[in-house]
């Protein structure tokens, strides 16, 4: 064998494939194995692992090139990537930027003639509580500004100190204990204790005895309590998840899969990740009992690949659960097996829409899949596939506990439970908040929970669901974050991401900066999508620089119209739905571009 | 089956049918791109977008699968604002080469923004990109990124019907590109559909590039003569730029779509096998050795005077023959030859794949099989040998060698010489002379099978029409035709003028074409008594006619 794969790596890639029922699965965890060896992938390590895994050179190709975060050629031995998506923009990730580019004397994109360091703007890395955030390889730093970056790249040029660490995003509840809120928090209760993600912690506060009780029920009743319970799915579509489970057809004669969706990408969202750092068995036990209930014997954690401590911490936990025969053989019973293996996605946004994330965890690029069929009946490996986020699944072992009508009581008639939102932009507090669905307002939620706007300055607007909900202006904000109350306001609760502008925000620069990001991850499959959103990205770019067109907001206004609907998966409609409503609800801030 | 209604229109479509191929049936075409109806649905051009009555937003014709009841609109003000939006996303980068693009005339893009377009674009030029054209990826492929529009049908052929899987989109979103790893050179055998399946010019044949424009091109339906596979072809041509002064009239093959042969594909090979027929050492006219130029009338005198009572005979006809020629020589010749061989080692055979290439490089030998002459592959040289022997010791009156190149087998070229010459006369009959044409003391022009009209039938036993797309070069003619003349001319009863007599002749006599007509056989393809639909190659334990018991 050549050196290009060595014994060693072609070991660990065997114990890759061997999790998966066909092994081109393997292709992105190998190839993560490739670039961590080799610092790049080439053709030639292209060419081996494709005759490794039985695939074309083509495909490997597709996926090499397809996501971020894999690398043609070589680079710095420090890789800065900084965040410049919408949250890490609005606290001022331009500036970082810069003074990196001024101190290194290279621009985003090059590398020091040194090879230490390369630098790149990068989109959401899923710190935005935290802005701006830069990771430096595999580890993040948060808070990072202009003098926190210098300071950091002396650092990184001395002792090279850049280890793996928690977030240190405020959470609400355990950060300022004394605050107290109207409603009872539980999701993120426990976060505070320093072993909170270890088995014996988790023992000790209940942990698994939802799980416990589950097994002691027929699967069909476990369904039914979830249905009752009002979860929604909290990945953003708000989709009910015991409902999604019914959909698995009985007796397909296929095994059923669980994808778990935790490639957390929204702009704005931060999470998910939480579950995985401060108690990754809440989200163990919670895959454990969805799979006593619909049947499934192997689970697949798809983390977005940026989140290396994240994976290291539940890596830590599945072991722990293995060795205590929570997984494993007849974790779920006599003869009824759990498996649960982590897949390391490589930066794709798309990855996170559900048979994108399909199409990754099979090996091959981020296209969504055309519905039908929809994974229910044929997802992973043409196998019946639920899939569910991180957030959902953890909060199954709530609901098995203390019940479904407790946990229906907690919200409105629709939606049951609490939910985190990840709070970020011109807030004095940014942070993750614990609320009941529908218990607060948007307003509420700024002005009380995160202590109102920064620096005193007054309020513009509120995305209030992730990147890809409509803009609400400062007079729109009284209303409910819940997924109905907030359709009916015209906008999306989405992944419960609330990005805070004030009144200094450029709503045209806004408006770009959000058409750049969904124009960068666009997967290139559907004609609206790829060509309409870079059509609207350049006119919004011309109008930032001056050069407005009679006709303009028409075109992009039209244009998101024949986005919008038009397209395999939501993408279209997440890129078109918010830049209609800033060109729909801002026109002046627009129109004074052309006379700049 | 379900009972669906479009535009008005009730049908009832055979379960699983796509709503796009079930608009087809009824003279609906709806625009498409990524769709093809030999690939997986891809669903991501979405020009085929339609109105189903019940649902909220318009859905893929491509991936709806009719249901009963299901009410369809592909018409509506809505349906035709997004086409146009289509158009128009398509349209913003792709470049205003249409004058100089091979595709234009046969191009979705340039069809499509006729139809459904005619906007005004919005599209600023100075936001056009440009991209990068004239790749040359082998294999007579063409690729020009800046006309792609991403459809990826290429890429779905490369992996799911040729299977090397060498095609790929790479990169993301707006970058995205259709390419080979590196622009590494393709290695399909079958890469020529992928002109084919590509709705625009991004990928065209380098061959075909700039030779003709596709409108001046008449088309005719034919089977490929390259194998025994025999894929159905279309056959464009054009008689009205030049070729009466020796240009070239057929531009290329193209497969037709024969879901009993060939599905939607047809082979490289096959493909570049349209240059045979124009040729530039096509035999024109019948003459002797020594250059001397013959009429018919001519020829059938010397051959009658050859074919005199007692004369010995010998013949060896090859498997490119249609069964109309074949049946004229066991008609006019079996009962004088002392032995009619089809079985000539290494002339006809070669190489062979797992998908449409066989091994027998001949189109016709499971007619002759049928027809009562031992075709068979394996054969051993010995008869030809034999009779080539008897030629060389002057025990031989008249050879007649009928389209078998003789010395481009394994027999000794020597062999050959020497039987051409001791042979009372020696004929060789074909479209272009070979190394054996030169040897013979005569020669005769034959029509192409692009020439004549006439069948073949395939290594399944499926008889399948040929057509006579133009007129033969100079005095060339099916061989049928100058020996039912050498049959008048030896006083037998008026036999075929046309090769629509010859076959009804044929099928009145041969069992296996009993009951059918020329203008009855199929499309695509009429199987032979006793074939078992679907075709299989002769089935162990049936036999193929004697000689003596071909014909009743």
């Amino acid at each position: 064998m050549s050196e290009i794969l060595t014994q060693e790596m072609i070991t660990e890639i065997d114990e890759l494939v061997a999790r998966y029922p066909d092994p081109r699965a393997a292709a992105l965890p190998a190839l993560h194995v490739v670039q961590r060896e080799h610092g790049h992938i080439g053709t030639e390590a292209e060419e081996a692992l494709a005759r490794h895994l039985g695939m074309s050179v083509a495909r490997v190709h597709e996926v090499v090139t397809f996501y971020s975060m894999f690398r043609s050629t070589p680079a710095g031995k420090y890789r800065l990537e900084v965040c410049t998506n919408l949250s890490c923009t609005l606290r001022g990730a331009e500036e970082v930027v810069a003074r990196i580019s001024e101190s290194l004397g290279i621009g985003p994109g090059q590398t020091t003639p040194d090879g230490l360091f390369t630098l790149s703007a990068v989109e959401c890395l899923g710190s935005c509580g935290t802005a701006p955030a830069v990771q430096v390889n595999d580890t993040y730093h948060e808070h990072v500004g202009p003098d926190q970056a210098a300071a950091l790249l002396e650092t990184l040029k001395g002792d090279g100190e850049n280890a793996l660490c928690p977030s240190a995003v405020y959470v609400d509840g355990i950060d300022e204990p004394r605050e107290e809120r109207d409603w009872e928090r539980y999701l993120s209760t426990h976060w505070d204790h320093e072993s909170s993600h270890t088995l014996e912690r988790y023992l000790e506060i209940g942990g698994y005895q939802g799980l416990k009780k589950a097994l002691a029920m027929e699967p069909a009743e476990v369904t039914a309590e979830v249905k009752a319970s009002n979860l929604r799915g909290l990945g953003g579509a708000g989709f009910p998840a015991g409902i999604k489970w019914g959909f698995v057809p009985e007796n397909s004669g296929k095994p059923v899969y669980l994808a778990v969706n935790a490639d957390e990408g929204e702009p704005g969202t931060f999470k998910d990740r939480m579950f995985l750092e401060r108690e990754p068995h809440r989200l163990i036990e919670g895959i454990a009992i969805c799979c006593h209930a619909v049947g499934i014997a192997k689970a697949f954690v798809y983390v977005r690949g940026e989140f290396v401590y994240q994976i290291e911490m539940l890596e830590r936990a599945l072991a722990e659960a293995r060795a205590a025969g929570y997984l494993g053989p007849d974790a779920l019973g006599p003869g009824r097996d759990l498996e649960i293996w982590v897949h390391r996605g490589a930066g794709a946004y798309i990855c996170g829409e559900e048979t994108g994330l399909l199409n990754s965890l099979e090996g091959g690029k981020g296209w969504p899949r055309l519905k039908p069929p929809f994974p229910a009946v044929e997802g992973l490996w043409t196998a019946p596939t639920v899939i569910n986020n991180v957030e959902t699944l953890s909060q199954l072992p709530f609901i098995m506990r203390r019940g479904a009508a407790w946990f229906a009581g907690l919200g409105t008639e629709r939606s049951g439970g609490n939910r985190l939102l990840s709070v970020s932009g011109h807030v004095t507090r940014p942070g993750i908040y614990e609320i009941p669905q529908g218990g607060a307002t948007i307003r509420q939620v700024v002005e009380q929970l995160c202590l109102g706007v920064a620096g005193g300055r007054s309020l513009q607007a509120v995305v209030p669901g992730g990147s890809s909900s409509p803009i609400l202006r400062a007079e729109e904000c009284d209303v409910a974050i819940e997924f109905d109350a907030m359709m009916k306001a015209g906008t999306m609760a989405g992944s419960g991401a609330v990005i805070v502008l004030d009144d200094t925000v450029d709503i045209v620069d806004f408006a770009l900066r959000t058409a750049q990001f969904y124009f960068h991850e666009s997967c290139g499959q559907c004609t609206p999508c790829r060509e309409g959103v870079g059509w609207i990205t350049r006119i919004l770019a011309r109008i930032q620089a001056g050069r407005m067109k009679a006709g303009d907001l028409e075109t992009i206004e039209n244009v998101c119209d024949n986005i919008q609907g038009n397209t395999v998966c939501a993408l279209g409609d997440a890129a078109a739905m918010p830049i209609r409503a800033m060109v729909q609800k801002y026109p002046d801030k627009f129109r004074a571009k052309a006379g700049v | 089956m379900p009972t669906i209604t479009i535009d008005g229109n009730q049908i009832e479509v055979a379960p699983g049918t796509r709503l796009i191929d079930a608009a087809q049936t009824i003279g609906i075409e709806i625009p498409r791109f990524c769709y093809h109806p030999g690939l997986s649905v891809a669903g991501n051009c979405r020009m085929c977008e339609i109105e189903i009555e019940g649902m909220q937003k318009l859905e893929p014709a491509c991936n709806t699968i009719c249901r009963e009841g299901m009410v369809v609109h592909t018409d509506t003000e809505r349906v035709r604002n997004t086409r146009a939006a289509i158009l128009e996303m398509l349209l913003i980068h792709h470049p205003l080469d249409c004058p100089i693009c091979d595709q234009a005339g046969e191009c979705k893009l340039q069809d499509y923004y006729m139809r459904h377009g005619l906007y005004k674009s919005r599209f600023d030029l100075e936001d056009k990109l440009g991209e990068p054209k004239m790749i040359d990826l082998g294999r007579d492929i063409m690729l020009d990124n800046e006309r792609c529009v991403n459809c990826t049908a290429c890429v779905r052929f490369s992996a799911e019907i040729s299977g090397e899987a060498e095609l790929g989109m790479f990169n993301r979103g707006d970058n995205s590109r259709i390419g080979t790893v590196d622009g590494r050179p393709l290695t399909s055998r079958y890469a020529g559909n992928l002109v084919e399946v590509c709705p625009v010019g991004a990928l065209t044949s380098i061959d075909f590039r700039f030779r003709r424009r596709v409108w001046f091109l008449s088309s005719t339906d034919s089977v490929c003569d390259g194998c025994s596979r025999g894929c159905a072809i279309r056959v464009d041509h054009d008689l009205t730029h030049g070729y009466k002064k020796g240009g070239d009239r057929v531009f290329r093959f193209r497969a037709r779509p024969n879901p009993q042969v060939n599905d939607h594909w047809i082979c490289d090979a096959g493909r570049g096998s349209y240059k045979r027929i124009d040729a530039r050492d096509r035999i024109h006219q019948p003459q002797l050795r020594d250059g001397t130029v013959l009429i018919w009338p001519e020829v059938i005198e010397r051959l009658a005077k050859a074919l005199g009572d007692g004369a010995k005979v010998d013949v060896i006809l090859g498997t490119d023959r249609s069964c109309e020629e074949m049946y004229a020589v066991r008609k006019v010749l079996g009962p004088h030859a002392r032995s009619v061989e089809c079985r000539v080692p290494g002339v006809g055979t070669g190489e062979g794949d797992d998908f449409l290439r066989t091994g027998d490089h001949t189109p016709n030998r499971r007619g002759a099989l049928e027809l009562g002459f031992p075709a068979a592959l394996d054969s051993s040289t010995s008869e030809v040998e034999a009779i080539l022997e008897r030629a060389a010791h002057g025990e031989t009156d008249l050879l007649l060698v009928l389209g078998v190149d003789l010395v481009a087998g394994d027999l000794d070229p020597e062999a050959v010489q020497r039987a051409m010459a001791g042979a009372g006369l020696s004929v060789y009959s074909g479209c272009r002379p070979q190394g054996t044409g030169a040897l013979a003391g005569m020669l005769l022009p034959r029509a192409s099978f692009a020439e004549q009209d006439g069948t073949f039938v395939n290594h399944e036993g499926l008889i399948q029409r040929i057509r006579r797309c133009f007129d033969p070069v100079g005095e060339a003619r099916p061989e049928w035709w100058w020996l039912e003349a050498l049959d008048r001319a030896r006083g037998a009863a008026p036999g075929a003028t046309t090769a629509h007599a010859c076959f009804a002749d044929l099928a009145g006599r041969c069992e296996f074409f009993a009951g059918l007509e020329l203008e009855a056989i199929d499309p695509a393809g009429s199987p032979g008594r006793g074939v078992e639909a679907p075709c299989a190659p002769i089935p162990p334990g049936r036999r193929t006619p004697e000689p003596e018991e071909a014909l009743r």
